[in-house]
């Protein structure tokens, strides 16, 4: 067991036993700040996915309000309600989610504003059934055949057990292969969709995951307090617990659990210092407000950041034994692969491609040159399924261009010329993710850590990719303090692993020195071998002239030339796109 | 039915308009310095409690807020003693004189007894600048941090203002006289001055702010840096002199906006956070970063809750807030469809 483990079993088996030490009056305290712990674990995760949610707290009232209802008027066990009303607010979620999480910008925060709002006050509103605002009494504790869990101390310790296995599955999701994809939703999206990943269904996941904690939440604090009304799950929680969250350090689960117990200590021990010395009441919200900015202030990062610095890193995951099974092309060069006709698209006014036929054929080298601004970039969008043309079709395979998230399915990978690798994944996780497609391990296998031979497969293919371009010794870097160009390397590493039949580069060379221009020749070379088709989008014409079989010329949104290199070299067209002149003046 | 319809009108369009003021300095705070800030309304508290002192013949507690402040942002420039004592002293200084300015100037305008307007005008003094010290406490340390910190930090700061305006002026609503008493029957409706004049101050600010914007050297620089901060760096505009510009401006339109409505509500210390969030509602449909787009928000926000609040006044929040998401859809989609 490593150092890590080792200590995250000790601070758990502390957490556990705190419970039964404590005076009565804070183990309420203790118990409270598990539950929002818990809820605020759910934000962490949202905020890793770069959803900000302002209300979580209502679907604590969901999960809060189904129990205690049903548990008090029909008198079902309440640990049954519990469970069955945790899973109608995940229903809920996956509902208000499937319709919110389109929303960009600052839309889906202040949808979330929305609904937490609305919730909050429809548990206020409908006053025949909650009870209005002043709530209702006699909620049963929580309890199953009969027996009764009234022992606070108990009833403590198991909300902390919840909170710990919630912290345990989450650092395990967050190093499965959901987990990585998860880290590419803040801000990779279209990368994410070309490695298969499909992003929509992805952030409703993680949304009703985040729900369900909150519910599970809501639930343990009503059978805790025996009484609901709608106050704790109003706007302010929604607030209370977000401030949690970015305190404590929205990077890992832990941080939600540091961010909870330190802003209700804060928050008690405050009430308890001012109390003593005699000030009145308004000044703990005052000094609590400065608490919270000065610490941010400090720590932008958070608290479990400035924490975890000091321990001892967490053991990497096994990448031992054989990668995945890969495919072995055939050399049937007459096959047409993808075909394109009739391309045009427009931005507005302007034509930023036009009338672009275009052919790959199995096994094929094919460059696409031409000037800034010609359109190379936005054809590769097209081909990769991230924009849509206005006129004209693509065919891969033989088939209409399926959604993004499928095309790396039927065998095409690409790579990015604004290099997108997640800044806060390791290089070998960044790699990882072009296996994404070809495994299966889920949410809840993630979860679980039921995922480990798959996962080995995948990180013993991706450290098998490193080593082939020349960056195993790199792997458990994070990949933001790589220099820009092995990041440009670590994108190619990548498009290797996702196995495909087709690559696409998008100036794959821009910032490499000599030596690494050179690896990369040689791996395009030995991928040419293997029957794998390329098509290759560079400015560096020593590399293109060198290695490709068939040049593209585009300018100004058409193919102005095609042929073999030395033809397209002698072609004045191409020689007055490139010096802006005939080539006579060039001269 | 028509009288209603007219009345539920008039009475959506004027909060409308005192949230459209709000909506303004959201937007403004998020273009030049990626702020949402929460903290918003806690201005239009300030700047309506401030008048209700000042036409009360008090001197407004909002003083020890900008008082406490100045001399807050003197103790945080003591590094610069030590490189630099000169610059240093001369900056102590201009922070002293404008706080005795401050207070002599209240002292002045409660000896002479101004006018409503006058009155307003002085308490947009002593309020505004409470927006510069505050992006200067709590944004300037820290340029780079990430948004979701940003709104934090505001929530933070919202909290110490509110727990302050509590400590200062107590839980008791203060009344606020209006600009102009009475109002006009126009056909089958009453329409009360005070209507009128929320109407010509709030067009007369944004007429100000766009003027501002386009014709001056300073209004061009907050332009650039809302563009694009580090573009804007580059040509040599004191990007932090601009987000402080902002704070300063954002201030006074919220104060403003908190003297206009109180009339119609009454002040308490706790009512900016509501107008905030009315306001953040509005400016958002904009994308927090559209001017046109933010004013039909509010004007969305003002008549939805008037409407549900004659319609089903125990649903009027649950009714404004469901709405606003298929309104966020259809925004949603039309700015995709635009950007593609």
């Amino acid at each position: 067991m490593g150092a890590r483990a080792t200590l995250a079993l000790a601070v758990s088996a502390v957490l556990l036993i705190v419970p039964w030490i404590l005076p009565s009056f804070y183990v309420g305290i203790f118990a409270y700040a598990g539950i929002y712990a818990l809820a605020a674990i759910g934000l962490v995760l949202l905020l890793q996915a770069g959803q900000i949610s302002l209300g979580q707290a209502a679907f604590m009232g969901l999960g809060a309000y189904g129990s205690a209802l049903v548990a008090r008027a029909y008198g079902v066990d309440s640990l049954l309600t519990l469970v069955v009303s945790v899973a109608v607010t995940a229903l809920v979620a996956a509902a208000i989610g499937y319709i919110t999480l389109r929303l960009r910008g600052h839309y889906l925060p202040l949808a979330t504003l929305a609904y937490g709002i609305a919730l909050a006050s429809t548990f206020t509103a409908w006053h025949d059934v909650t009870g209005g605002a002043s709530g209702l009494d006699k909620i049963p504790p929580l309890g199953l055949f009969g027996y009764m869990l009234v022992d606070d101390r108990l009833y403590t310790q198991l909300i902390w057990i919840i909170v710990l296995l919630a912290v345990l599955g989450l650092s395990w999701l967050r190093t499965s292969r959901v987990g990585r994809a998860i880290a590419t939703l803040e801000s990779h999206d279209g990368m994410a969709r070309s490695f298969g990943v499909d992003t929509t269904i992805l952030r409703v996941k993680v949304f009703v995951f985040s729900a369900v904690l909150a519910a599970l939440a809501g639930g343990l604090y009503v059978h805790l307090l025996r009484f609901v009304s709608p106050s704790p799950f109003g706007l302010l929680t929604s607030f209370k617990l977000l401030i949690m969250a970015v305190v404590g350090g929205p990077v890992s689960a832990a941080g939600g659990v540091v961010g909870a117990l330190t802003l209700e200590s804060a928050q008690w021990a405050l009430q308890d210092l001012l109390a003593r010395w005699g000030a009145s009441g308004n000044l703990e919200v005052i000094v609590f407000g400065i608490i919270l900015v000065v610490m941010l202030l400090r720590w932008p990062q958070g608290l479990w950041p400035a924490v975890e610095r000091f321990l001892p890193r967490p053991a990497l995951r096994s990448r031992e034994g054989e990668g995945l099974p890969t495919r072995v092309l055939q050399a049937d060069r007459d096959a047409v692969l993808l075909d394109l006709k009739d391309i045009g698209i427009r931005f507005g006014g302007l034509k930023a491609l036009e009338g672009i036929d275009m052919v790959l054929k199995r096994g094929e080298f094919v460059g696409l040159i031409g000037p800034n601004g010609a359109g190379k970039t936005t054809l590769f969008s097209i081909i990769s399924g991230l924009q849509r043309q206005t006129s004209g079709s693509v065919t891969l395979f033989g088939e209409a261009l399926p959604s993004s998230h499928s095309i790396v399915r039927r065998g095409m990978a690409r790579t990015f010329q604004h290099v997108q690798l997640v800044p806060e994944l390791t290089v070998i996780e960044n790699v990882a993710l072009g296996a994404y497609w070809r495994t299966e391990s889920g949410f809840v296998r993630g979860l679980l850590a039921l995922d480990a031979a798959e996962n080995r497969q995948v990180l013993a293919s991706a450290q098998a990719a490193l080593e082939r371009v020349g960056l195993g010794a790199e792997a458990d870097l994070l990949a933001a303090s790589l220099p820009l160009g092995k990041q440009r390397i670590v994108e190619i590493a990548r498009a290797l692993v996702a196995d495909p039949q087709i690559l696409l580069l998008d100036e794959p060379a821009a910032g490499l020195r000599f030596s690494e221009k050179l690896t990369l020749v040689r791996i395009l070379r030995q991928l040419q071998a293997e029957h794998v088709t390329i098509l290759l989008v560079e400015h560096d014409m020593e590399l293109v002239m060198g290695c490709v079989e068939r040049l593209v010329v585009l300018d100004r949104g058409r193919i102005i030339a095609q042929g073999s290199p030395a033809d397209v070299q002698a072609n004045p067209a191409v020689i007055a796109a490139y010096l802006g002149g005939s080539r006579d003046k060039a001269a | 039915m028509t009288d209603t319809i007219l009345f539920l009108l008039v009475d959506g369009l004027t909060n409308g308009l005192v949230y459209a003021l709000l909506a303004l300095s959201l937007v403004l705070v998020f273009t030049v310095t990626r702020v949402v800030n929460i903290a918003q309304g806690e201005y239009v508290m300030l700047g309506a409690l401030t008048l209700a002192d000042l036409l009360q013949g008090r001197m407004p507690g909002t003083l020890y807020l900008l008082v406490g402040g100045l001399a807050l942002c003197v103790l945080l420039d003591a590094p610069r003693w030590r490189r630099d004592w000169r610059r240093a002293l001369a900056f102590a200084g201009g922070l002293i004189v404008a706080a005795v300015a401050a207070v002599a100037l209240t002292r002045g305008a409660l000896a002479l007894q101004l006018p409503v307007i006058g009155m307003m005008a002085v308490a947009l003094v002593l309020v505004a600048p409470i927006g510069v010290l505050i992006y200067r406490f709590t944004v300037h340390p820290i340029p780079n941090a990430t948004t979701i910190v940003f709104v934090i930090i505001s929530v933070g700061v919202s909290m110490i203002v509110q727990g302050l305006g509590l400590l200062i002026w107590g839980a008791n609503p203060y009344p606020v006289d209006p600009i102009a008493s009475g109002g006009l029957m126009m056909g089958p409706v009453f329409i009360p001055y005070q209507s009128f004049a929320i109407l010509i101050v709030a067009l007369l600010s944004m007429g100000g702010l766009y003027l501002f914007s386009e014709f001056t050297l300073m209004g061009k620089a907050l332009q650039a840096s809302a563009m694009n901060r580090l573009g804007a760096q580059f040509c040599g505009i004191p990007v932090n002199m601009a987000g402080g510009l902002a704070f300063l401006l954002a201030a006074a339109f919220s104060a403003i906006s908190g003297m206009l409505l109180a009339p119609l509500i009454t002040a308490n210390y706790e009512m900016g956070f509501m107008v905030g969030l009315k306001g953040f509602v509005g400016a958002a449909m904009g994308g927090l970063v559209d001017y046109p787009l933010s004013l039909v928000g509010v004007m969305i926000v003002g008549g939805l809750e008037s409407t549900s609040a004659y319609l089903a006044s125990a649903y009027r929040d649950v009714l404004v807030f469901s709405l606003l998401i298929p309104i966020l859809l259809w925004r949603n989609a039309k700015q995709r469809v635009e950007t593609r």
